[in-house]
Formats: C-alpha cells, structure tokens, sequence
C-alpha cells in the first residue's frame, strides 16, 4: 500500500445538473442528469488516487445505510482501493450538488454529519496508528464530525510523524490552527470554500499572502498553498514563495473537485520522486485541467503534461 | 471457474478487531456490519484469530452443551444473559478461533470453494505472505462470480 487516505466525515455524494435551476420552483431532474457516488475530501482524493494506479487504504469513520451504500459504492470503484472504517451508530451525510451549465452556477448543500462517540475516536486512533505503518504517505483531508476536536489532524500526524510518514493536510482554517498547535504536516492545502480565514485573519493583499506563506515555511511547513480569490494560488517553500495562475479562462461552474485533484496530483508527484514547488506544479496543473469538464473523472497523467503550459507560476518572494 | 484467482472475487476491506477488544466492542461491530465474524489481528495487522457470532454463543453456553448438542438441557434462558454478561469485558482473542484458515489472493477460487463446502466457512480472511490481512472472502463474492462464469458461458 502507498497511501492511507483518511476521511474523517466522509459523505454521500449526490449530483443534480439542472440548467435555469430556480428556487421555489419544482425543478425535474431525469435520471441520466443526477449520480450518486462515495465523496468527502479524502474519499475523492483515494478514488483519483486509484485511477492514477495507487493502491491506499481509506479510512474514517461510517454509519448507518448511507455509510453502506457509500462503502458498497467505493469497493466497486477499483481494487486498488482497501477499506477500513470504524463503524459509528449515527448516519454518515449526504452532500448534494447542483449544477446549472446554463447561468454557470453551483449549489452545494451539505450535511453537518454524524456524532462520533470518545470510544469510536479510541478506536480509530488504535487502527490508525496500525495502519499508518503500511504506508509511505498520509493524506488527511476535509471537514471533522462533532464529537472529534479540531485538532485531531495534529493528532494523527503526531503518529504519523513516529513512523516517519509524509504527510497531507487540506482543510479549514480552524482545523489547521488547532492542529498545528500538535504537530505539522509535511503539505498544508488551505480549503477556503467556506472561510477566507487564514490563521484567523483575513488577508485581503497579495503582500499579506505572501508574508502569511513565508511564515508557514519558517515555522516548519515544507509545502503551503494559499488559495487567492478562487483561481490562483500562492505557494510557499524553503525556496521562496510563487503565485499560481491560470493561462486559461476557468468556467466556476466547473471548479467542483479541483481542489480534490490538486492534492491527490501532488500526492501522486510526492510517490514519483518530486518534491517541493514541482509537486504544487502538477497539483495546479491538476486543477486547472480539471475545470475543462464536468464530472468526477480525474485528468489523465497527458492532460495534466499538457495543462503544465496553461499555467503561470510566477516567482514573487 | 478454473484460473479465477482470489484476488478476482475478494473484498479488499481491513474490518477487523484486536485480540484486546472486549466481547461487548465485538458484538457491537458485528451489529453494525452486518458481519457473522471479523479476523482478530495483532498489532502489526497479523491475523492471529477468527471471532464469529457462533464463537461468542458458544462461549455463553455451557461446556455440556457442546456435548449433547441441544438446547433442551439448559435450565433457562437468563444462564445465557448472565454468561454473556460475565465476558462482555473480556478480551475477544480468549474465545477466537485461533488457527484461522486463511487464503492468499494468488490462490484459485476453486480451491477456496472446496474448503468453505468443507468446512462450512462464511468468510475467509485473505493475507500476504506475512499473513498480513489483506481483504476477506465471502461464500456471496464466489457464488456472485460464479454466475457471472456461467452467464458469460451460457452466452457463447
């Protein structure tokens, strides 16, 4: 196995595409228009994993029919993916999107998730650090159940850490400032969908980024990307700090799962050798091919080569 | 069926339980997946045993029980409640099968199906060559892909 891929608040993913979606109106949906598949954070990150030829183990935690369905549904999508779960009594969320092409908007509703009890968390923290010796890299991606305290991806890295694991974070302000107070990762991806907060600040110049980035790496971080105003990115390493941008016109409506196979393609480049600002090369890469189509499907290893010339990475500190 | 390998039917899922786990934590599990058993590991994800739902009744039970083979000899249902209750905090590895009958993913169904007809298995943990837990095989996954077979002949 090369990858333990944890998902704490795994989901159901639900996807409608209805174009001139309206409020207060019933809006039909034929059957071919919506899909239903295994989702949260670092369940989308194994299954691109997977289709690029990795074996992992996802883990997290599940419960009730929604947690069957959604574990029926993730055996079926490759082999190469090993499941080990620790099963909760409260029912695992439903996520659901709906895509307008039309008006180019997306409506996302998700569900808060279940209740993990202290004995599941003990439970969980046995299995892992078990599982986390089976594996070179770590991925912890996503949002955290009630029940787990935010600093719980300090927690596993601490573990982590003891065996000698690289390791991936992408998450929320909260759970990045609670967590570092325990142990830093190798690569913090900041998931900004729901908060601009960075570090508990809202940075609004591109020199705040850039300082904010710098800051990450002096205090222990090898790789940070800040998202910036959606589309770009700025990258910090031990070498300096980047700005991501894309060459091409990126349609919103499109930017579901990007930030899913950014950091499954960095994860990838990690187990091929790259490291550092070539690794977030190809994530952005990654993402920026990704917003060409509407779908789940990851962009094969040729499209993200090919997208390597649609992006700017433009070198600012 | 002849050249279906393990790794072409197994289910790659690592639900197991440590040999420390309480009996109640392993009841609990089982509810909760729906499983008949899990295989028991160590802590470097050896199987070292095999706890089913008959295990944990028979260790309820009176030791006479497995000798006269019938229900008719117990005084009444609360010995069963009081027994279970007895060893709910119990580690699970005291009532575990402990030589489990394991398969490697290169082994042929035919050679698994054999043994569950045998033996009268209902799911078979598959291992490595370090015995490391790998996936499980279920008497459902062999009959899924042995209509499968018959279909894809029936076809021709």
């Amino acid at each position: 196995m090369n990858v333990l891929a944890v998902c704490l608040n795994p989901a159901l993913d639900r996807e409608f595409f209805i174009d001139q979606f309206t409020l207060n109106k019933l809006n039909m949906v034929p059957s071919e228009k919506s899909r239903m598949s295994p989702g949260g954070k670092g369940v989308n990150v194994a299954t691109i994993l997977s289709k690029y030829g990795i074996s992992l183990i996802v883990t997290g935690f599940l419960g009730g029919y929604v947690g069957y369905v959604l574990i029926s549904e993730l055996r079926k999508a490759s082999p190469l993916i090993s499941t080990s779960f620790v099963n909760i009594r409260d029912e695992t969320r439903e996520n659901i999107v709906i895509t307008d092409t039309v008006n180019h908007e997306l409506t996302e509703i998700n569900s808060e998730g279940p209740f993990v009890s202290p004995e599941s968390v003990d439970i969980f923290l046995r299995k892992f650090e078990v599982l986390v010796q089976k594996v070179q890299t770590v991925v912890i991606s996503g949002s955290v159940p009630k029940g787990i305290p935010l600093s719980f991806y300090g927690e596993l890295t601490k573990i982590a850490k003891k065996y000698d694991k690289t390791v991936f974070w992408e998450a929320r302000d909260e759970i990045i400032s609670e967590s570092m107070k325990i142990a830093l990762p190798d690569v913090i991806k900041y998931d900004m969908r729901r908060s601009e907060k960075i570090l508990g600040k809202i940075l609004s110049k591109e020199e705040e980024y850039i300082a904010t980035a710098r800051d990450f790496v002096k205090n222990g971080t090898k790789l940070v990307i800040l998202s910036y105003k959606t589309i770009h990115d700025f990258i910090g390493t031990a070498d300096g700090v980047w700005k991501f941008s894309p060459k091409v016109d990126i349609d919103h409506s499109f930017l579901l799962g990007s930030g899913d196979n950014f950091v499954a393609a960095m994860v990838l480049a990690q187990l091929e050798g790259k490291c550092c600002i070539d690794m977030a090369r190809y994530g952005y890469a990654a993402a920026v091919a990704k917003t060409a189509y509407i779908g789940k499907e990851p962009p094969s290893r040729g499209q993200i080569r090919e997208y390597m010339n649609f992006i700017i990475s433009e070198r600012v500190d | 069926m002849e050249g279906v390998k393990v790794s072409d039917i197994m289910t790659h899922d690592l639900t197991f339980v440590f040999e420390n786990d309480t009996v109640e934590q392993v009841i609990e599990l089982l509810d909760m997946t729906r499983l008949s058993g899990v295989p028991v590991v160590d802590s470097d994800l050896r199987v070292v045993g095999f706890i089913g739902e008959d295990d944990i009744i028979r260790a309820c039970l009176p030791s006479y029980f497995t000798l006269l083979q019938t229900a008719a000899f117990l005084p009444d249902t609360n010995l069963f409640i009081k027994n279970l209750k007895d060893i709910s905090h119990e580690p699970i590895i005291k009532y575990a099968t402990k030589s489990v009958f394991t398969v490697k993913s290169s082994d042929t169904l035919l050679f698994v199906a054999d043994t569950i007809m045998r033996k009268g298995y209902k799911l078979i943990p598959v291992v490595d060559d370090n015995n490391v837990l790998m996936g499980v095989v279920s008497r459902l996954s062999i009959l899924k892909e042995s209509a499968r077979r018959e279909m894809a002949v029936t076809d021709k």
